[in-house]
């Protein structure tokens, strides 16, 4: 259509001149020659507006199939980017599950944190108690010295009383009496210091036992709290990747989108250079009509002003032509650019 | 026979491709992740590339998007394995959103391999 136009534009010549010989001039069954030359400047006139309105038409269902198939497109992308995503929610809950079991992990480590101050607090307490039996064993200590003490000046009396030998037998028997005594006291804190260093033992021991049996647990809590870490590390080394992932993709469908839609844009916009053709063509008819008018008013007479109206037909297809040649550069689509309309902005 | 950038953080298997690729009679270039390839395109236009996904530095996400944006409209195969919770599927899908012309998921095959050059191959 584009060629053809321009064909059309090259070989018509601008208005057929009202001076110019007529084949008819003198015969008295044709025309006035200024009749004739309006009908034939109307017809050229015609035939332009004709093939403007042609080139109109392709265009216009040209670019409307073009945005149906990019709405098309628009669509298909849409939905793929839709699918997509519900796909891959369903990667992001199992990330998330994952997640939360090493949160669940930590919370536990958490617990943990929150108990280790009672729990150094008990074994303070132990070690307080094991100081306080051992205290008082040396207190007991402290006696048996005293008795040891005791003992031995009563064997130095004892030796004293003995070189009385005879007559001071009722003194060795108290003497005898004081060291039973003294032996049964020390029995005594002999039974007492056992006791003591038992529940001292007994102590330590429990409280060693206690520590033991918790340490293992906390060491097997510790274990699980670092391979929860890791795991959770790598997690958000996954869940990093994985939004990544999908803001990419959503990146990608914005741009191509954006590309669609600017495609579209530049379709519709098109649509302004049609109504541009169809106001050059409307002030074409426009002042055609004016010529036909004063054609009208002039044809009883015949004179000059009636001979001229070829000339004013004239010169408003040569300007209808001129407007039109000089906006072929730009609204045209082009066969070696794939017979895609162009984008021309205003 | 084609030139192939080989574009994959792991050395042995990229070694190991490197050698199935020359044995079937293409030249092969190499990089290590998504940013040295992106370096090495300014110098060299491969046919063809064949990228690992899951790397350090600049991934193969980021360097198709950066492909894609090029329009240098060289055709790519993404490869994966996928990573713990992210599996080789949803890293694949994801490829083949951003516009490669073929996937494989490690392991392959040769066979796989070759037919997945053929198929992404003008």
């Amino acid at each position: 259509m584009l060629q053809a136009q321009a064909d059309y534009l090259a070989a018509t010549p601008i208005g057929l001149m009202a001076d110019q010989p007529e084949p008819w001039a003198g015969s008295s069954d044709v025309p006035p020659a200024p009749v004739k030359a309006i009908l034939e400047n109307d017809i050229r006139l015609d035939e332009a507006i004709d093939g403007a309105l042609h080139q109109i038409v392709a265009d216009t269902e040209s670019s409307a199939l073009a945005i149906i198939q990019q709405v098309r497109d628009l669509h298909d992308h849409a939905s793929k980017l839709v699918e997509y995503l519900e796909g891959s929610n369903l990667t992001a809950g199992n990330l998330g599950k994952e997640i939360l079991v090493s949160m669940n992990h930590l919370v536990q480590i958490a617990d943990f944190m929150q108990r280790l101050p009672a729990k150094m607090q008990r074994d303070q307490q132990s070690v307080t108690s094991v100081v306080r039996e051992i205290k008082e064993l040396g207190g007991l200590v402290g006696d048996v010295q005293a008795i040891s003490m005791q003992s031995h000046l009563l064997a130095i009396n004892a030796a004293i009383e003995a070189s009385h030998s005879g007559s001071v037998g009722v003194a060795f028997r108290v003497v005898a009496d004081e060291m039973r005594r003294l032996a049964a006291n020390t029995g005594q804190l002999a039974t007492s210091i056992n006791n003591g260093l038992a529940r001292a033992r007994a102590a330590v021991e429990s409280g060693i036992a206690k520590t033991l049996s918790e340490s293992a647990q906390q060491l097997a809590e510790v274990s699980i709290a670092t391979e929860s870490i890791r795991r959770l590390r790598e997690n958000l080394e996954d869940m990093n990747q994985y939004y990544k992932t999908r803001f990419a993709i959503v990146t990608k469908h914005n741009e191509d989108m954006a590309g669609d839609i600017a495609e579209v844009l530049g379709q519709i916009q098109y649509q302004d250079v049609v109504r541009q053709c169809i106001e050059r063509i409307q002030v074409a008819i426009a002042a055609r009509q004016e010529s036909f008018r004063d054609a009208l008013e002039l044809a009883d007479r015949q004179g000059p002003a009636f001979a001229a109206v070829p000339d004013q037909l004239a010169s408003i297809l040569a300007g209808y032509l001129e407007e039109e040649q000089k906006h072929l550069h730009s609204n045209r689509s082009d066969p070696a650019d794939g017979g895609a309309v162009k984008l021309e902005l205003f | 026979m084609a030139h192939i950038l080989v574009v994959e953080d792991v050395v042995e298997f990229r070694q190991m491709l490197t050698q199935m690729l020359q044995q079937d009679g293409h030249k092969v270039t190499t990089a290590g992740d998504g940013a040295q390839a992106t370096a090495m395109l300014s110098q060299v236009r491969p046919d063809l590339i064949l990228t690992d996904i899951l790397m350090p530095n600049m991934d193969g996400v980021e360097f198709i998007m950066g492909l894609s944006r090029s329009k240098a409209g060289t055709p790519v195969i993404a490869m994966s394995g996928g990573r713990r919770s992210i599996t080789s599927e949803f890293i694949l899908d994801s490829a083949a959103l951003l516009g490669v012309k073929s996937t494989l998921v490690k392991p392959f095959t040769r066979a796989d391999l070759r037919k997945a050059i053929e198929s992404a191959l003008p």
